[in-house]
């Protein structure tokens, strides 16, 4: 079945995007339609770029900025993911990063560097944000940065998948950074996603292949996107009440949701829960797989044992 | 005019008075409680869903905007959202991938 599926892979945002069409003559036109999504997205919620909408409301003073309906609806997201987790996703986070050290592109971030001088505190908080729709503008106080690294890419996902399947008239399957969406009617069997520490590793990475027909299926990973500063091993998944990287209680979640937005809400606040993550998930029906840095692994809800 | 007569239209000109009290006790009444409704339940002006890039709003929950009074600075609102939704279990495959979930 996947033999006849061809994956598009190519960089995107700063990571992978793969693309996939159940109907192989409307891959130009789903690639045409996954360009301009990339491009909406990466302009409107970039914090690497001086004139992408959000930096231009991080740089604002404090005043409101009109911004395109991409970023409101990208901040709307992030915004609800933090309401639902309590505040353990929380956009607010952006001086933070830049404080550990996450100050760029990933790509040209230093991966060793000097101790870092910090102090551990609460970050601004959510509700600082203030996002007018009618007006179209968006505002948070002085001083206050947001990062929209949880969940945009998970955004544009749904987004373009369910775009594609659309105008397209086909399945898809849009992957960005290992956060995964599909739309439009699947393959006999599903499609096939392996499930692994790192996304962008080879196809026998260590993992499990399961099928999915509908939703997302996101994966947040302390393993990847880590870098050294002084003794400590930092990496880019901020624990919102200290301002810190989330201690390492799970390696790798993986999650599957109505939408890969939730399943990236569920995986990345599961970081963020530690322990805790267990019970939450199983509260919440979510199939989920969360790995220990031992290499143990923990299945939730309906979350299929492997083949063998 | 007869006793009876001016009986009854006695009655009907307080039923009369009775009737225009009540209906604009039930006027104001809708009138409170459209503003408290209004106030509890913050609404927004969403945008449809289209298949075209960049307009769509896949993924948002129905928009729940920050309350329009200045919140509190150090504590979050409290506003309701649709939980995180379910989907579809996965199941194991042997087929070979088409893509990688893992971190970025």
């Amino acid at each position: 079945m996947s033999r006849d599926l061809c994956p598009e892979t190519f960089s995107a945002l700063g990571t992978t995007a793969t693309l996939v069409v159940t109907d192989s003559t409307a891959r130009s036109a789903a690639r045409a339609f996954l360009d301009e999504v990339l491009v909406d997205i990466d302009r409107s919620c970039s914090r690497f770029r001086a004139d992408s909408d959000l930096e231009r409301v991080n740089a604002a003073g404090g005043e409101p900025v009109t911004v395109g309906a991409t970023l409101i609806d990208a901040i709307e997201v992030a915004l609800r993911a933090a309401r639902l987790t309590d505040g353990d996703v929380d956009p607010t986070i952006g001086t933070a990063l830049r404080l550990l050290g996450y100050d760029r592109d990933f790509a040209t971030v230093a991966a060793t560097g000097a101790s870092l001088s910090y102090v551990v505190e609460r970050v601004p908080g959510w509700w600082t944000i203030d996002v007018d729709r009618d007006a179209g503008t968006v505002r948070i106080p002085d001083g206050v940065r947001v990062d929209l690294g949880a969940t945009a890419k998970a955004f544009a996902a749904d987004r373009a998948a369910v775009g594609i399947a659309g105008a397209v008239g086909c399945g898809a399957l849009v992957s960005l950074g290992g956060d995964v969406a599909v739309a439009g009617p699947a393959p006999d069997g599903g499609w096939p996603v392996l499930v692994t520490d790192d996304h962008a590793a080879g196809p026998d990475a260590p993992g499990e292949t399961i099928a999915i027909r509908a939703g997302g299926l996101a994966t947040s990973s302390t393993a990847v996107r880590r870098w050294q500063r002084g003794d400590e091993t930092v990496h880019h998944i901020v624990d919102p009440t200290t301002s810190q990287a989330a201690p390492a209680v799970w390696r790798t979640v993986s999650a599957v949701a109505g939408t890969c937005v939730d399943a990236n809400i569920a995986t990345t606040a599961a970081i963020v829960r530690g322990k805790s993550a267990l019970d939450w998930l199983t509260g919440l029906g979510l199939a989920a797989r969360l790995v220990r840095p031992d290499g143990t692994v923990e299945r939730v809800g309906d979350w299929p044992e492997p083949i063998q | 005019m007869t006793a009876g007569a001016a009986n009854r239209d006695s009655g009907l000109r307080r039923v009369a008075r009775m009737t225009r009290w009540l209906v604009a006790a039930a006027i104001a009444a809708v009138g409170v409680l459209s503003a408290v409704v209004a106030q509890a339940l913050p609404g927004s002006s969403g945008s449809t869903a289209t298949p075209s890039p960049g307009s769509g709003t896949v993924g948002v929950a129905p928009a729940t905007t920050p309350p329009a009074a200045s919140p509190s600075p150090t504590s979050p609102p409290v506003t309701s959202d649709p939980s995180l939704q379910p989907a579809p279990p996965p199941i194991p495959t042997p087929h070979h991938s088409v893509a990688r979930s893992g971190g970025s």
